[in-house]
């Protein structure tokens, strides 16, 4: 008699783990993110059991005083992988069906048995897997804080329950964006951008969306987290138990089933879409669309196209004439669909905001961030390896241009790009620019000295924003340069600076270590002040942004007076400290562009590597003495 | 890799071959990880001539390719383009070497003649004359009603014909061209056997490798067999047709056929072999002991009465088979 199978053949899910496990890059990213996420909680770990025990030895940490200790290190801890996941999950499912129409081998799976719905699941339990692996990796630090006590079992249950849901959350929307997308490149770019939107909304402007995230966060903090009059119904879901929390995530649930069902009927109608840019489709139908009301309406094109022919910089020439995102005329397109929201928002900001409370602003600057930090890093990691993907680098690294020239030529053809994003930049840095103008002041020498200080800001926040973005850059073709695969290059680029942006978070436990360890006493502030200088010099330094960040520090001092917060009193006069400031943001300024010119060198001198060519220029052959002379004798 | 003690003694002696040699590879060896590509292949070819490249997929002609088009970083031995070395002079190289490789990456956001003025730079053509120059390759290459056009736009044999404009654009001296007429319909493969003589004609030196064997054959002046990264053969036709002792296979048809007769035929000096087939017999003839009309002569002797008598055209297939033996990786 046949034995029904329990467990339904699996082919495709089947495939597609043996496949991660043979590849290096499954082992390397799991090892880099299972390193990341334990080093964060160990960490934070560390910090609060040192809050629980202040002043005591490490040792004596683990006595009874710890006893407790769970109910504030397990909510951060969660906090942390929630973080995680969003940070790597639309990395693991955004190549899911775009690699399949990469390599042509969709249409082989049509052509078989298994129904569009049966690959969508499969391909979503391919992905969902590695990142449950990894959560899983993190759950013996959860088992031990939850042995520390202060952690009722319902909320282990909860976060284990609600980790679930946000990894299949944002496995659907990675599965989604990997159906609409022909390539693995922009389906990754879509999916962080969809998901940077959604924690936007959710996180930062605090919109009572139903995502587990927000389930779990209200849950913790209720109302005072969420603000008035948004809190019942979340907060009411978030601190459910039981069947109540299954009722709570029914919102997620259905938004996921509608996800794949979308999933599944964008499989077929989008399965064989050419390679072509969506960006340049679009641009053409707006073009068309002008041009048409251009003929009626008997109106002038601002930025006509230009026949032009490369001069001395044809690589430049190429990416700035040629490209969707080189073109001024379809960047300014760009720079309009960035700078009306953001405008939009200063203003909102600006009119109902408190002025000295800048943190909507500075989740705005953190928003554009993200989005320049992305465009920057895609495009530049993929400069080499989409000429190896065309076919047209052996052509290219066959004519007479230097390996050096090149790579000059590659980012060169960038900076418009970064000109458009660079000026949403500076609209935030201005806003803030204007809201701390001291306008009553203006006839004094203060208030002078104030306007000065805050143009001097201005200056140095454009300038810092400038350098960051080379540096982001040159990383990024550095690392994603000499890869094969343009969604290689893209995910090296963007896990090291998304770890590199992220790790930074680690170091601010120390600074507020050192304010609740030193100001206790009116006649330790001077040490501390100097000491929290030091820290923060040593943060900015080590900090993808450090420079932008000691920017933002030296607006906050110049407008609220903070040189004279730690003097006032002491033998240490305003001006003293405010040419410690000065100082801290000249270092900081000094040592990124140096940063950036250090990889801009290492990249040039290693462009023999990333090119796979040897050069004149990088490699000059040095003949050995005898050599030479063995070469007198022999001519 | 190349070492300056391997390459001391032989440099001035490379510079003056660099007269006469167009190309010079000395034990050359490719390695990809354990795997060798090419293993020890030496090779010289002097300027002017045509030479083909012939061997199975993945017996090391495109990694050689790629060591003379100056693309390749590591191997051992020396590599040589107009007396130029390849890994102290790379640049140089690229300026007398033109190189086309096997796929046809071509910019689709380009117009052809965008595509010329973009590779003229890359090769350094001043401005002033680069105009003159791209018009006079568009014409050799007969691309001239095609300049305007996208280069995403153009058929596989006119994006095959671009390819060799763009390398053409520094009057390199010598031609690398791995694969050109792979996927052309026949029209576009003759279209390009005409543009190759026309090269050929005007003195470059051109290495081609193709599997497209009747082609070569017609085109080169000498050959080279390469199988699991070694040279198991190289000069002219004749010379590897002799030394492959290939035999020449003649149909003949008989009127008055008879075992006695098969058996007179056989004895004739040169045949090797005689086998009945439906409506004739095929003669195995040793062409280098006895010409086809000295045997056409011993059959008439033997006292056959030929009503067909066809010698089949010798070809490289049956020399690259026989050298070949099918061992592809």
């Amino acid at each position: 008699m046949r034995v029904p199978r329990l467990i339904p053949e699996l082919p495709l899910l089947w495939r597609e783990l043996t496949e991660l496990s043979a590849r290096k890059r499954t082992y390397v990213i799991r090892s880099i993110g299972a390193i990341v996420i334990l080093s964060a909680v160990l960490l934070m770990l560390d910090g609060v059991s040192g809050m629980a025990a202040s002043g005591r030895s490490t040792a004596d940490r683990l006595s009874f005083e710890l006893m407790g200790v769970g109910s504030v290190a397990f909510p951060r801890i969660v906090s942390i992988l929630f973080l995680a996941v969003e940070l790597l999950m639309p990395a693991f499912t955004c190549g899911a069906i775009a690699m399949e129409k990469e390599r042509n081998t969709l249409g082989t799976l049509f052509v078989t048995r298994l129904s569009p719905i049966t690959i969508v699941l499969e391909k979503l339990g391919s992905r969902l897997i590695p990142m449950l692996t990894i959560l899983l990796l993190t759950f013996p630090v959860l088992a031990f804080v939850y042995s520390l006590g202060g952690v009722e079992s319902s909320r282990l249950y909860a976060a284990v329950w609600l980790l679930f849901w946000e990894s299949v959350l944002y496995a659907s929307i990675g599965l989604l964006c990997s159906a609409w997308y022909s390539t693995t490149v922009a389906a990754f770019v879509a999916s962080y951008v969809l998901t940077g939107f959604l924690i936007f909304l959710t996180f930062l402007m605090r919109l009572p969306l139903p995502t587990p995230q927000m389930i779990w966060q209200a849950g913790e903090v209720g109302g005072y987290w969420l603000g008035r009059g948004r809190t019942a119904f979340l907060y009411s879901l978030g601190s459910s138990t039981g069947w109540g929390l299954v009722l709570a995530t029914l919102p997620v649930m259905v938004s996921i089933a509608a996800m794949l069902l979308l999933t599944r009927s964008l499989l077929f109608r989008r399965a064989f879409v050419g390679h072509s840019s969506m960006l340049l489709k679009i641009f053409r139908v707006v073009d068309n669309f002008f041009q048409r009301l251009n003929d009626r309406a008997g109106g002038v094109m601002i930025i006509p196209d230009r026949i032009s022919l490369p001069g001395l910089d044809p690589v430049a020439w190429r990416e700035r004439e040629k490209k969707t995102l080189g073109k001024a005329r379809y960047l300014v397109r760009v720079l309009m669909v960035f700078e009306f929201p953001v405008m939009f928002l200063c203003i909102m900001f600006v009119m109902f905001g408190d002025a000295n409370n800048s943190t909507n602003m500075q989740g705005v600057l953190f928003l554009m961030w993200a989005i320049t930090g992305m465009m920057v890093a895609v495009k530049a990691a993929t400069l080499i390896s989409s000429e190896r993907t065309r076919e047209t680098l052996d052509a290219l690294l066959s004519t007479s241009i230097t390996n050096r020239e090149l790579l000059l030529q590659k980012i060169l053809g960038m900076r418009r790009l970064m000109l458009v994003m660079g000026t949403p930049l500076l609209s935030v840095h201005l806003t803030l620019f204007l809201m701390h103008c001291n306008y009553g002041s203006w006839d004094t020498l203060a208030g002078l000295a104030n306007i000065g200080l805050l143009l001097l800001y201005l200056v140095v926040a454009m300038a810092a924003s400038w350098n960051l973005m080379h540096l982001m850059a040159w990383v990024s073709l550095l690392l994603g340069g000499r890869s094969r695969g343009q969604a290689k290059s893209v995910l090296m680029a963007t896990i090291l600076l998304a770890i590199w942006g992220v790790s930074s978070v680690l170091f601010l436990r120390t600074e507020g270590e050192l304010y609740r360890g030193g100001f206790s006493g009116y006649g330790r502030e001077y040490e501390a002040y100097e000491t929290v200088q030091f820290w923060r010099v040593q943060k900015r330094l080590f900090r993808l942004d450090g420079a932008v960040d000691a920017a933002q520090q030296f607006l906050s001092a110049a407008t609220y007076g903070s040189f004279r917060q730690f003097s006032i009193g002491s033998t240490y006069g305003t001006d003293s400290s405010m040419l410690l400031e000065g100082l801290v943001l000249a270092v900081v300024l000094g040592w990124h562009w140096g940063l950036y010119r250090f990889v801009r060198w290492l990249t040039l001198r290693m462009s023999p590597w990333i090119l796979e060519r040897s050069d004149t220029d990088a490699e000059t052959f040095t003949r050995t003495r005898a050599t030479q002379s063995l070469m007198k004798g022999t001519g | 890799m190349s070492t300056a003690d391997d390459s001391a003694g032989a440099t001035p002696v490379q510079q003056q071959a660099g007269g006469r040699m167009a190309i010079s590879l000395r034990n050359l060896w490719v390695s990809y990880g354990n795997f060798d590509a090419v293993k020890g292949i030496s090779l010289e070819i002097p300027r002017g001539e045509v030479f083909g490249f012939i061997g199975p997929n993945g017996a090391g002609k495109s990694s050689t390719f790629r060591v003379l088009a100056t693309l390749q970083r590591k191997f051992r031995g020396q590599a040589y383009v107009c007396g130029l070395d390849v890994l102290r002079q790379p640049q140089q190289v690229r300026d007398v070497m033109g190189f086309v490789p096997d796929f046809f990456g071509v910019y689709e956001d380009l117009t052809a003649l965008e595509y010329l003025h973009f590779f003229a730079a890359a090769y350094k053509v001043p401005a002033t004359r680069r105009k003159g120059v791209i018009d006079d390759v568009l014409t050799l290459t007969d691309m001239s009603h095609k300049a305007e056009s996208p280069v995403d736009g153009l058929s596989r044999g006119m994006k095959q014909r671009l390819a060799l404009a763009r390398v053409l654009l520094h009057d390199p001296q010598v031609l690398l061209l791995d694969e050109p007429s792979s996927g052309l319909d026949p029209r576009a493969r003759i279209e390009m056997r005409e543009l190759l003589k026309a090269l050929k004609e005007m003195g470059k030196t051109i290495v081609i490798s193709s599997h497209i064997l009747s082609e070569l054959g017609q085109l080169c002046t000498r050959i080279g067999i390469v199988e699991l990264g070694q040279l198991v053969a190289e000069g002219s036709l004749q010379e590897i047709y002799r030394r492959l002792q290939v035999m020449r296979l003649i149909h003949i048809r008989v009127e008055n056929a008879s075992a006695e007769l098969e058996q007179r035929v056989r004895e004739i000096p040169g045949v090797a072999k005689v086998e009945t087939q439906v409506d004739r017999w095929a003669i195995s003839l040793h062409e280098d002991q006895t010409s086809l009309a000295e045997l056409h002569a011993g059959l008439v002797d033997a006292g056959t009465r030929l009503t067909m008598f066809q010698p089949e055209a010798m070809d490289m297939e049956t020399a690259f088979m026989k050298l070949t033996e099918g061992r592809t990786i």
